[in-house]
Order: C-alpha cells, then structure tokens, then sequence
C-alpha cells in the first residue's frame, strides 16, 4: 500500500494511502503549511520516505499540473481550493490541506486527518476513529442497508470480532436462529 | 459586527456580489504585501502580538521577526501561520470577502471578538459551528440574508443556534 512517512525533529506522518485522499486539517498554527514545506524542500529528502512520486501544487507548479498523471500530489488550501474540481479526473493519491467542505470529491472517513502540536512536534492522527461497542457481543450478524460503502465501514469495525456483516442490497435476507 | 453568508445558500462568487468585496483568496500573499510593501510593523502592534500568542504561541523579540515560545526557534514575520495572517486583515478591516476556511478552530473565539469592534463579511465554507471550538463560542454574527443577528453561545447554547441555522436551511 502506498505510504508516506516524514520523521522530522518538528514534524512526525506515518501515513498509509488506503484512499485516494488524505485531507488535513486542524487549528491554525500546528504546522500544516510546514507539513507542506517540508515535503516540497529538495534538502528533506533524508526525512521522507515514501513509495509515490511527490508533486507539490503551488503558484509554481500549478501548469505543470496537468502533465501529472500518477504519484501524490500534495497541496495547500489554497490552491487545493483552486484546484479541487478537477481532484476526480486524476489517477494520482493527494495529500490535501483543507477545512473546506470539498463537494466535488468523494472520500471516507479514512481520509480525514487532524494535525496536532504535541510539545513542539507536529502530528497527525485520524480524524474519526470508530470504537467497537459492546453490544456487538450481543449479535452474530449484522445487516447493512448499505452494500457500498457503509457495509465496508461496518465490516471494518467488527474484523477482529466473529460477526459476520452481510449487505442486504436489495435482498431480502432469511436468517435462521 | 460579523456578517455571515453560508455555503449552502449561496455560491462563493454570489457571496462576494451581495458583500461587494472580493473573495480573500490568498490571505498569506496579501499579508506579506501589505507587510513588504507598505513597509507596516504590525509586530509592534499590541493586538497583533496577542493574536499571534494566542494562536502560533510565538512573540515578536524583534521588528519582522517572530519567536516560538516554546522552542525559542526564531523565523521571520511571513513564516506566522495563514490563521495569524487572516485574523490580523479581519483587524485591519481589509476590504475583502473572508472565508471561514481560512481561520482554524483556534481563531473562532477572536474572531468574534474582534468583530465586535470591527465588520467582517465571511463566508462560511468549513461546517465552522460543527467543530468542537463552537461549544465554547460565545458572540454573535448577522445573518447576512436575512439581517438578523443570532447569538452563539449567549442566552442559547450551540446546539439552539445550529437547529437555528438548520431551519434556514444553511446546514
């Protein structure tokens, strides 16, 4: 699975890309445009690993925008502002800096980060992060309306468990006590 | 007074028109212009200063240049995070169409505080109120469409202001 790791002495991501978005935000101040910095700096190499291709979005690069067709391309809100109508056309994972609601895009809960300040490193950890409850010891199956996406979120949270999650689609389901 | 505009009543373009103020689209390039260019110590300023305590935990030791109180790294006065940079135009009532966007969960309360002194025409393109800062909000902002104020967290709690703001159709 495509990852990007930085470990800097201000700035920690341990990022795997199981969607094609991760989008970043947080409060002002904790180190999202320093993320940004970082990985568009030629001398950070040392600090970041990753098996993409990184492209940076920027008032420099942004022509070059179109030629890029695989890889990550990582942006800042402005110009992920800027360019957010066209995130869908591209085969390419992105690593985005945004509190917009970005409308045009589909993505998962999977996609949202939260940047942090701990001490004087910059983190980032999931935004949402689903807890099994304990009334899922009480059921050996669960039924999804949902065969997409909400039966993949469900499945997710019980895998370590012996329920089994079954998307009803437009089925009709007979289950036997 | 904060004049608000929501994304889900109108579009960013429409929301400029009906303020007559363009969209601040690059808060951090008009920042350091107007520091560049008309040559302003906004270091030197109080508030200022407070803004940037408050939200980067960095002071000024010196003119332009910046120092994180935690670290004691020291950067230059452009390096101040696009939060700093935004709320210190909204002060200077920069004639411009401001997008909740651009402030952090961290700047709501200052904002609100700054407008009661100040107008500040947003529009609201981050679920603002849905974020866990809201809770603690206190102030109030004017409906822009309609024109009337609502209060957030005075006399009502958030909860009253978003059922509020949902019934308008807003979220």
């Amino acid at each position: 699975m495509p990852y990007l790791k930085i470990n800097s002495s201000r700035l920690k991501m341990d990022i795997e890309f199981k969607d094609k978005y991760i989008i970043i935000e947080g409060d002002s101040g904790v180190g999202k445009t320093l993320m940004v910095e970082l990985l568009s700096d030629e001398e950070s190499g040392k600090l970041i690993e990753t098996d993409l291709k990184i492209h940076i979005l920027n008032k420099v690069t942004q022509n070059d925008y179109t030629n890029w067709d695989e890889g990550l391309i990582v942006s800042d809100e402005v110009y992920a502002r800027k360019f957010c109508d066209s995130f869908k056309d591209k085969n390419c994972y992105f690593l985005i800096v945004s509190r917009k609601l970005l409308k045009n895009i589909n993505f998962s809960y999977r996609s949202l980060y939260k940047a942090y300040r701990e001490y004087d490193v910059t983190k980032f950890k999931r935004k949402i992060i689903f807890t099994k409850e304990k009334m899922f010891n009480y059921f050996d199956y669960i039924i999804t309306e949902d065969s997409g996406y909400g039966y993949l979120v469900i499945k997710e949270i019980v895998a370590d468990t012996s329920i089994e999650v079954i998307p009803a689609g437009e089925k009709v389901i007979y289950l036997k006590r | 007074m904060l004049y608000i505009l929501f994304m889900n009543d109108v579009e960013e373009n429409e929301a400029a028109a009906l303020f007559g103020k363009p969209i601040l689209e690059f808060p951090d390039s008009v920042f350091d212009y107007m520091v560049k260019e008309e040559r302003k110590d906004i270091g030197s300023e109080k508030e200022f200063q407070d803004i940037l305590l408050e939200i980067d935990k960095a002071d000024v030791p010196m003119k332009n240049v910046i120092r994180d109180t935690l670290t004691g790294d020291t950067h230059d006065i452009y390096k101040v995070s696009t939060g700093v940079k935004t709320l210190w135009l909204a002060c200077i009532e920069a004639d411009y169409t401001f997008l909740s966007e651009w402030f952090g969960p961290n700047c709501y309360q200052r904002l609100f505080d700054i407008s009661k002194t100040r107008n500040i025409y947003m529009y609201e393109d981050s679920n603002m109120f849905y974020k866990d800062a809201a809770e603690s909000l206190k102030g109030e902002f004017t409906d822009f469409r309609t024109k009337q104020v609502i209060k957030v967290g005075i006399e009502s709690t958030i909860e009253e202001t978003l059922e509020c703001l949902e019934e308008r159709g807003y979220y």
